[in-house]
């Protein structure tokens, strides 16, 4: 258990980059109006109404560095669930050799089709996860669920299991981003961007493949932005 | 030097020749028959692996309450199926929605279940697991459940060196079990391979087969992994329009996965909602009960006119396709271990 331990510490921190090294954080961070979100949290929406989250769970796959548009880094077995109940996801670190130089983070918010076809995974691709849906085979690329008084549904809920691979309901989405260099890279997630973006009185339920989740997936997409 | 060196040689030979002997046993390509789809390299058969998966299709502790198992609805004796059950029952009596088909040949197979929604073998058992009338069941929870037995760590330790179950090694482990069941020794593959001989009757029954049914039931595994809809009239109560479901396109509705004949004596009742009780009632369905819709098969919609005598000839010939060995194959059987 300790040595496990010992292997989490150091997947969580770059201080163990060695030699020619160097390694890059990209920590995500879901917001509501500025600050960091709290799981289970009530927040304002316009006009009275309020919304909490209790889930947001997204995989983050294949990252690429670029400098002035040309690739410079491709992670290997770039596959990432980042899931706000356990914090230490939310941060990923790249290794990469200290001669390269970036300006510009590419990813994309889900999984590819091939990897969605290719049988049984390990690690944050494993099924048990609760990221791969039973009776239609896919991986939900992103989850977010928890509740607003706009939701006329049980216990006011909403659930947006946003996945779907084959064509046309693709939902996985690119994001890319300019980075600063040499520094630790905030990605940040505005909800709130993101719910005035998608009108859950009426979007509360999305829990198959289809337009709607590609819809509300690239809205989701959209509001990544990197903190200044 | 030299000495050593024929030594290590010809330790290494012995010992791929020993490793390629028993893999021969855990999955051979039977004679003349297509490449398998599965991607063994991903997963590749090892007996202890393959036993995991066998006591784990045996086990009902994949069930919330520990009474369904995979073998609950896919019995050894009927191919795999359930028999005399139209609908699978599961957990609490429930009954889903659909006719459970045949295991055979898995390996073969691209996309599962009747409307082809679960898109590789390792991925099939997650429906089961968490269907609710099925066994009502979480993989995370079964995982738990799994690694607090007394049994099954010390198993999967054995197998995959970590006594740490993850979804991946039980998913992996059951595909391992189902691809082995592989059924290749019927009368038909006996004659095929001139050790036997048709009756004049099968023989007849077999010409028919060709004209009538083999652009979808396709030899030699009895399917030609597409959808197709032969023409059965929509169940008013059950609404299922089949791969449509899934890809949600008009051209595939009414159309479902075309099953395997092999073993079709034994895996009744038949049909994706097990409308029909016996192989007369199917074949008088291709003779007279097709509905014409604007799916159906372009080769059904030609017709199939079959005398009397030509229906038992034709019934005769899907005879041969019962394979005993496979039935009562003990490897596939409850592990007594
Ligand atoms: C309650 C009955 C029931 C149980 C329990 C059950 N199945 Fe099934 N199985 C079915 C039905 C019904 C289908 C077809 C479902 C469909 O097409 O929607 C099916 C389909 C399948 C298929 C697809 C075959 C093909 O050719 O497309 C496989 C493989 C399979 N089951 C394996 C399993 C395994 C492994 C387990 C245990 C983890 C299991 N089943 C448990 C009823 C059951
Ligand atoms: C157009 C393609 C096509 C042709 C031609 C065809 N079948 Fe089928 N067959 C299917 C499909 C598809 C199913 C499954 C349909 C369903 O359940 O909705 C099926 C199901 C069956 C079944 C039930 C199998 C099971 O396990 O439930 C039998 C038996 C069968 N066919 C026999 C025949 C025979 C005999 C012929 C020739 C007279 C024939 N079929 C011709 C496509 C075809």
């Amino acid at each position: 258990m300790k040595l496990l331990l010992g292997v989490v510490f150091l997947m969580l921190t770059c201080r163990f980059a060695a030699g020619a090294e160097t390694c890059v954080p990209l920590r995500f961070v879901p917001t509501y109006g500025g600050k960091p979100v709290v799981l289970e949290q009530y927040y304002q929406l316009h006009g009275g109404d309020s919304v909490m989250f209790e889930t947001f769970k997204c995989y983050i796959s294949d990252i690429t560095f670029y400098k002035a548009g040309k690739q410079v880094l491709k992670e290997k077995n770039s596959y990432h669930l980042l899931n706000a109940e356990n914090e230490e996801t939310m941060s990923l670190f790249i290794h990469m050799d200290d001669s390269i130089h970036y300006d510009e983070v590419q990813f994309n918010m889900g999984i590819d089709s091939a990897t969605s076809t290719s049988g049984a995974l390990g690690g944050d691709l494993d099924p048990a996860k609760g990221m791969f849906w039973t009776w239609q085979s896919g991986y939900i690329n992103c989850k977010i669920e928890g509740r607003s008084n706009l939701c006329k549904t049980r216990h006011n809920e909403f659930q947006l299991h946003l996945g779907g691979y084959a064509v046309p309901d693709n939902s996985l989405q690119e994001v890319r981003l300019t980075i600063p260099e040499g520094a630790e890279v905030d990605i940040v997630i505005p909800l709130d961007k993101f719910l005035s973006r998608v009108d859950i009185a009426k979007q509360n339920a999305i829990m198959s493949p289809g337009q709607d989740a590609v819809v509300v997936a690239r809205k989701l997409a959209s509001v990544f932005e990197v903190k200044k | 030097m030299r000495k050593t060196v024929v030594i290590s040689i010809l330790c290494s030979a012995i010992a791929l020749l020993s490793f390629t002997v028993k893999k021969q046993l855990l999955f051979t390509i039977p004679e003349g028959w297509p490449k398998p789809v599965y991607d063994f390299k991903k997963n590749p058969l090892t007996e202890q692996k393959i036993e995991i998966g066998r006591r784990l299709f045996y086990d009902p502790i994949l069930s919330r309450d520990s009474t369904t198992s995979c073998n609950s609805c896919h019995l050894q004796y009927t191919a795999f199926t359930h028999v005399d059950h139209r609908l699978s029952h599961g957990i609490d009596n429930r009954i889903g929605t659909r006719n459970s088909p045949a295991l055979v040949n898995l390996a073969w197979s691209k996309l599962f279940m009747w409307d082809g929604a679960v898109n590789h073998l390792d991925v099939q058992a997650l429906a089961p697991i968490a269907n609710h009338d099925e066994m009502d069941e979480s993989l995370e929870h079964v995982i738990k459940k799994l690694q607090a037995t007394s049994t099954y760590p010390a198993l999967f330790y054995e197998a995959f060196g970590d006594s740490v179950i993850t979804g991946e090694v039980v998913l992996k482990s059951i595909s391992q079990f189902m691809l082995t069941l592989v059924s290749a020794n019927a009368k038909y593959d006996k004659v095929k391979r001139g050790e036997d001989t048709f009756s004049v009757k099968e023989a007849k029954g077999y010409a028919l087969f060709q004209k009538n049914c083999a652009s979808c039931h396709a030899e030699p595994l009895f399917t030609n992994m597409q959808f197709e809809n032969n023409g059965l009239p929509l169940d008013d109560s059950l609404k299922d329009i089949g791969r449509m479901k899934i890809t949600r396109n008009a051209a595939d509705s009414l159309k479902f996965k075309v099953p395997t004949l092999r073993n079709i004596e034994f895996s009744q009742p038949y049909m994706h909602d097990g409308r029909f009780k016996n192989l007369s009632q199917v074949l008088n369905h291709y003779i007279m009960g097709v509905s014409h819709s604007s799916t159906l098969n372009p080769r059904l919609q030609k017709g199939v006119y079959l005398s009397g005598n030509e229906k038992t000839e034709l019934v005769a010939f899907l005879l041969t396709l019962t394979d005993k060995e496979f039935l009562y194959n003990t490897k596939f059987s409850y592990s007594k271990k």
